[in-house]
């Protein structure tokens, strides 16, 4: 910028003609700026809501189906709320289909010792005694989180997203951790599709932020067209 | 050695702040993305805490909204409006910080937050676990955040979310861009801070300042200018005209209080 265009530029500033162009161009700038801003989010929004609405409209065959079996192997709930940790630490109930035996939570203090997951703050083993049958068939195929479905269409998640966590491991985050809270959690993200359960914490906690860190409607849209073939072929869970 | 509960006391500067005409306690000035209060909480976290205590003579119903009872670090945060007791850490710093001189004037205020601001990037380290993308120049940019390609970029700078950096834009070194700004073209910022949500126009030369949408502060020799010509330097999230919700409101309160009926 040469000074003859600096100062033709506050002379028009000083003119009543220029504050009013100036003025415009603002007010164009700003909405387009806002439109960009805002864009994304109504956007992503809005594809969260039709497309959790249509899949638990697609999908009520296979959730009639499920709570069949589910009520058939064994009493207890077909659905299973459990509290999870969403957006900036608040707390929601997340649905899933039961796939453990009602007094789960009560026997996973006593299975801590045999926690599989490296670094201790999520819980998972391979063969865990507290599963049920029908829990393993469809904790395989990710059919227990389809319930998940309604979370989503009623703001909690979204579809794409880090997954939520449950308090008792948030308690044990460091504040590098809990950066995965900054994005709206949801049914998939980065790891959910690259390994699942394999990845070790360390590791999920890096491709959450790698996700939060580039936020995109068309990162998203890929991430779901991949989660699919992920969840068919059960891979990496458990 | 692991600390079961941190006690915080929180400066009281509403007198002192004739400047800045914060709405919130000074706790709650940003540092960074975060308010100053929030880098404690992270502390408190590293060490172990289970609970936090701020004593807050200054608008603690406002800290207490701010933190939503500690959810986001699974801590117990009790704010006491009591007076704070000898041993707690007084609010005046970053944690890892030396104690620092309580500011006595207001344009000291001006200067212990910009201060803060500065110090807080000039410390940032780059292998920590961070949503904001360390750059190859040693420079800070959060999610979503767009820099035009002519634009120089000289470390150390942090600019927030959402913030998009016009063309021949000169930012730093020592800049801390606020979420949700927009610096149009050839804007020098150095040693300085731009709250969120301001607009920055053309050609601005900015040294040692504090922004906040139309407001400038100058810590240097504590003064406070309102720009009025909004293409100068604005608020972006202030609405211009009433918006649909805000004429809702207005026709909600006219109708509860019988100014206007059905009939």
């Amino acid at each position: 910028m040469n000074n003859r265009e600096l100062i033709e530029y506050w002379h028009d500033a000083g003119t009543p003609i220029g504050q009013a162009r100036l003025n415009t161009r603002r007010q164009f700038k700003r909405s387009l700026w806002t439109l960009t801003v805002n864009g994304a989010r109504v956007l992503k929004r809005t594809i969260d809501v039709v497309v959790s609405a249509a899949a638990l409209l697609a999908l009520a065959p296979i959730f009639a189906a499920t709570a069949i079996a589910i009520r058939l192997e064994g009493r207890g709930p077909t659905f299973f709320q459990q509290q999870r940790v969403g957006l900036r630490g608040k707390r929601f109930g997340m649905w899933k289909f039961r796939s453990m035996v009602v007094n789960a939570e009560k026997l996973k203090e006593q299975l801590a010792a045999q926690n599989e997951m490296q670094g201790g703050v999520t819980f998972k083993m391979k063969n865990d005694p507290r599963i049920t049958r029908v829990g393993r068939f469809i904790r395989k195929y990710s059919i227990d989180e389809l319930p998940q479905f309604w979370n989503v269409l009623r703001g909690d998640m979204s579809l794409v997203g880090p997954r939520p966590p449950v308090p008792r491991e948030v308690a044990l985050y460091s504040p590098e951790d809990r950066q995965r809270l900054l994005a709206q959690p949801g049914l998939t993200c980065f790891w959910q599709v690259g390994g699942r359960s394999s990845i070790d914490f360390a590791g999920q906690v890096r491709l959450d932020v790698a996700y939060i860190q580039s936020p995109s409607v068309w990162l998203d849209v890929k991430l779901l067209a991949q989660t699919v073939p992920a969840v068919l072929f059960g891979k990496g869970a458990f | 050695m692991k600390i079961e509960t941190l006690t915080l006391s929180a400066p009281d500067f509403a007198a002192l702040d004739t400047l800045a005409r914060r709405t919130d306690p000074a706790i709650l000035w940003p540092v960074g993305p975060h308010p100053l209060v929030a880098h404690w909480l992270d502390h408190a976290v590293r060490l172990g805490c289970r609970r936090v205590v701020i004593h807050a003579a200054d608008r603690p119903a406002l800290i207490r909204e701010e933190l939503a009872e500690g959810a986001y670090w699974s801590l117990e945060i009790e704010v006491s409006s009591a007076p704070a007791p000898a041993d707690a850490v007084a609010l005046l710093r970053l944690p890892n910080e030396p104690q620092r001189p309580a500011p006595q004037t207001a344009a000291e205020l001006l200067e212990w937050w910009l201060q803060l601001n500065l110090r807080w990037l000039a410390d940032r380290k780059p292998d920590a676990v961070s949503i904001d993308r360390y750059r190859d120049d040693g420079g800070w940019i959060a999610p979503r955040a767009t820099v035009h390609p002519s634009a120089t970029l000289t470390a150390p700078y942090w600019i927030g979310a959402g913030t998009e950096i016009g063309p021949d834009c000169r930012i730093g070194p020592h800049a801390v861009v606020g979420a949700g700004c927009l610096l149009e073209r050839d804007v020098r910022l150095e040693n300085s801070l731009v709250l969120s949500g301001t607009f920055l126009g053309s050609h601005l030369d900015v040294d040692g300042k504090i922004f906040a949408g139309a407001t400038l502060l100058d810590p240097s020799n504590g003064t406070r200018v309102e720009i009025m010509d909004r293409f100068i330097a604005s608020a972006l999230a202030s609405p211009e005209r009433p918006s649909g919700s805000r004429l809702a409101k207005m026709f909600r309160g006219l109708w509860r209080s019988g100014a206007v009926s059905a009939s």
